[in-house]
């Protein structure tokens, strides 16, 4: 018993190394695009949310089950001094947020500032701000997703943070890591068919990387938003709001930018 | 009553107060008012997520709509779905809907503009590519259908505007000469086709403005200006003047000053010459250059002569002489020589043309394109000045020009000097072409020392004591070519007109 249990240390141990490096390798890839169009390409796209750009957004509203279209109240949304701050309804599900009008083609790398204070000892309801990469054209149930989620859940004293990929039909997680209240940005980069997500504490200079996946390349949208409920949830009683500030949203490289006809 | 009228009061407070968060939660794309249409946001997002699916798309937007009906978005949505299906009346209907209902979408403007631009509902077009512009004025598909649209309604010809001669109809003019330079500026939003003058063909810049020598007889004078503009609409304009008989002799040399005056009012120049550049390479001898042109001048007949020198010769210290200074003092009348040695740059541009500059002492190196004078600038002065002729004179190296090498008036022709003095002229000549080096020569540059040998004589190849600005072309390109060893070679032409520039060989009396 003691040597199979050895054994399979060893054997993790072998496994883990491997992981580790080719989670090495991975992170040898550079953290900036190299081919680009120039930045004034996207000075008309950044969103430093002075107002509602409705050029570039349209209002998040997409709910997962019924129960959640039956007792849902679109979130406040309004825009003050410089930032947009979101705050849910009590007593239904509640959410705001934006989704671009626009796709990201080929290799893209973006960013939004944001800030969440998380209420503590919450229940009836979770707390989750994420921002995500959405695979155009596909239909929901097949295309590729990729968000960086900052949450708490029902019942948890504890915030994370982490990143989930819906990649060719099937889930996929990263590790999560604890964290307190957010304020900092949130980063999507995507280098081929790499798409890796970052996070960056205010005043911090290092990108922590999340996760990477192996995901499509195909044109992508993109979208924030803060929500009362996770995705699973058929009840809810949230007492009390949320709220959640976006600061500047831009776009720090891409191969392409796709608008819409309208 | 009284737990009555509490009540009523308390149900009217909470009426009111429902009304006001209604109120001001209310926005611009329509989905903030309560009720339906929080569902409709997802019923919105369940359409452009089946985008895939036209049909289920539209029918997600159209519960959307039905939910919420000042919700903007899924209007404009359904609408394009229909213009995809080339179903435009239809489209028309919900793009309109998503108008009136105040969009600020640019886009949704210039596509019904296109669908109604189509149907000929022409004046409706207009005014939503109009409002298209009005949100984003660089949206360049609207621009493109705003010019459609524009050379559609455009009904009119182009409107003329005449610099030259400037008299009132009718009015008697006194001419120096039996030809006249009919001179303006026409305008067209559909662009100027073409320009005559009493049925002769004008010469256009890109900016309309035209120039035409016409002859003139005794008596009255009908001059007729005709424009046309790209979808071949005319507009016209006349004037009559008189023409008188002149007792002046034929003139086929310069003997006295009495002659010179009777071929020009005053003479200008503006002489610029640059050796210390703020960031270009030093030059040795441009300012003893410039400083021995305005001599020669002075002896010859130039009355009023700016020199411009070193650090005085910014681009905003050349751009303010020529275009605020030259245009108040000069008339139709006078000759203006523009003389610059020092620097000058071609550059390539992306359409395979050429652009020439010259560069003041402060250019920069990297973007001089911002920070020179580019010819194009310097040419357009002949449409700021009246001067008659106007001759520009540089000693430096460059090429994208535009000349043009057609001749003038023939030098045989009787009374050669009147004729080609009475005709407006602009001239130029270069010291090289665009690879060519500026070559010296005893404390000059070799250009300058040959032009100046030129002036005083040596170019009077008929010897009727009148250089022109052809013969000074015609002795400077073969003799500064070949004393160079053929490393540089002047280039000689005019931008506009047939007359001649005229220098007088004989010195003013001292």
């Amino acid at each position: 018993m003691r040597n199979i249990k050895i054994r399979f240390s060893v054997g993790t141990l072998v496994l883990a190394t491997l992981a580790a490096l080719v989670s090495c390798a991975g992170d040898k890839a550079p953290l900036q695009i190299e081919k680009s169009l120039p930045q004034s390409e996207f000075a008309y796209y950044n969103d430093s949310f002075d107002r509602m750009r409705e050029d570039l957004w349209d209002r998040a509203g997409y709910l997962y089950r019924d129960e959640q279209v039956q007792n849902f109240k679109q979130a406040d949304m309004r825009f003050e001094n410089g930032k947009l701050i979101i705050r849910t309804k009590t007593g239904s599900f509640s959410k705001g947020g934006l989704g671009s009008n626009f796709a990201l083609r080929g290799d893209f790398d973006i960013r939004l500032d944001c800030r969440i204070d998380f209420l503590k000892g919450e229940s009836g309801m979770d707390q989750l701000l994420n921002i995500l990469v959405l695979e155009k054209g596909e239909k929901l149930r097949k295309a590729d997703v990729v968000v960086i989620n900052v949450a708490m859940k029902d019942g948890f004293n504890q915030a994370w943070l982490n990143s989930r990929g819906f990649i060719n039909g099937r889930w996929e997680w990263s590790g999560a890591k604890k964290t307190k209240n957010f304020d900092g940005t949130l980063r999507i980069l995507r280098q081929g068919k790499r798409i890796s997500t970052f996070y960056r504490h205010k005043g911090a200079s290092e990108w922590n990387k999340i996760h990477t996946f192996r995901a499509t390349d195909n044109d992508m949208m993109f979208g924030f938003q803060l929500r009362n409920y996770f995705a699973d949830r058929t009840a809810i009683r949230a007492e009390h709001s949320i709220s959640a500030e976006f600061d500047r949203f831009r776009i720090e490289a891409a191969d392409g930018i796709i608008e819409e006809e309208i | 009553m009284d737990k009555k009228k509490e009540g009523l009061i308390f149900i009217t407070a909470i009426y009111l107060f429902l009304l006001i968060s209604a109120t001001d939660a209310s926005s611009s794309d329509g989905v903030d008012s309560p009720g339906g249409c929080d569902k409709a946001l997802h019923f919105f997002w369940k359409g452009r997520l089946e985008s895939a699916d036209a049909d289920q798309a539209r029918r997600y937007y159209q519960e959307a709509i039905d939910l919420c009906p000042g919700y903007i978005r899924p209007y404009e949505l359904v609408g394009n779905l229909y213009r995809k299906e080339n179903q435009n009346d239809t489209a028309i209907t919900y793009f309109t809907k998503a108008a009136d209902l105040g969009t600020t979408n640019y886009k949704l403007y210039y596509l019904l503009a296109g669908l109604l631009f189509e149907r000929g509902d022409v004046d409706e077009a207009n005014r939503n590519v109009k409002k298209s512009l009005s949100i984003r004025g660089d949206y360049p598909k609207a621009q493109k259908l705003n010019r459609e649209i524009e050379k559609a309604i455009d009904k009119e010809g182009p409107r003329i505007i005449l610099y030259e001669p400037s008299s009132r109809r009718g009015m008697k003019i006194v001419e120096t000469y039996e030809n006249l330079t009919v001179r303006g500026i026409t305008t067209d939003k559909s662009g100027v086709a073409w320009v005559k003058v009493n049925q002769l063909e004008a010469s256009i810049d890109e900016h309309g403005n035209f120039l035409k020598d016409i002859p003139i007889r005794l008596g009255t004078n009908t001059i007729v200006v005709e424009a046309a503009d790209s979808l071949g609409n005319r507009a016209h304009i006349s004037i009559e003047i008189e023409g008188e008989k002149y007792a002046l002799p034929p003139l086929t040399r310069i003997e006295s000053a009495n002659q010179r005056q009777t071929l020009y009012g005053r003479s200008f120049a503006v002489v610029i010459g640059i050796n210390h550049y703020e960031k270009w390479p030093v030059l040795e001898f441009a300012v003893a250059d410039a400083n021995a042109v305005k001599e020669t001048l002075q002896e010859t007949g130039f009355d009023d002569i700016v020199l411009i020198m070193d650090k005085a010769a910014t681009q905003r210290r050349i751009l303010t002489e020529l275009f605020h200074r030259l245009p108040e003092k000069v008339h139709r009348n006078d000759r203006v020589l523009f003389y610059f040695a020092g620097h000058g740059q071609t550059q390539d541009l992306p359409g395979g043309g050429k652009k020439g500059f010259i560069i003041p002492v402060d250019a920069e190196t990297d973007s001089y394109a911002s920070s020179a004078v580019s010819m194009e600038q310097i040419r357009s002065l002949s449409s700021r000045i009246a001067a008659k002729h106007i001759i520009y004179v540089m000693d430096c190296c460059y090429s994208g020009l535009g000349l043009n090498r057609a001749a003038g008036v023939w030098p045989g022709i009787n009374d050669y000097l009147r004729k080609v003095s009475a005709m407006r002229v602009v001239q130029i000549i270069t010291a090289g072409g665009q690879e060519e080096q500026v070559q010296e020569k005893e404390g000059h540059g070799l250009f300058t020392s040959y032009f100046l040998k030129a002036i005083e004589g040596e170019a009077d190849l008929d010897r009727d004591n009148v250089v022109t600005g052809t013969e000074l072309g015609a002795y400077l390109r073969p003799t500064v070519s070949n004393a160079s060893g053929q490393a540089q070679t002047p280039l000689f032409g005019r931008l506009e007109g047939e007359g001649e520039f005229l220098f007088f060989v004989q010195k003013e009396a001292q």
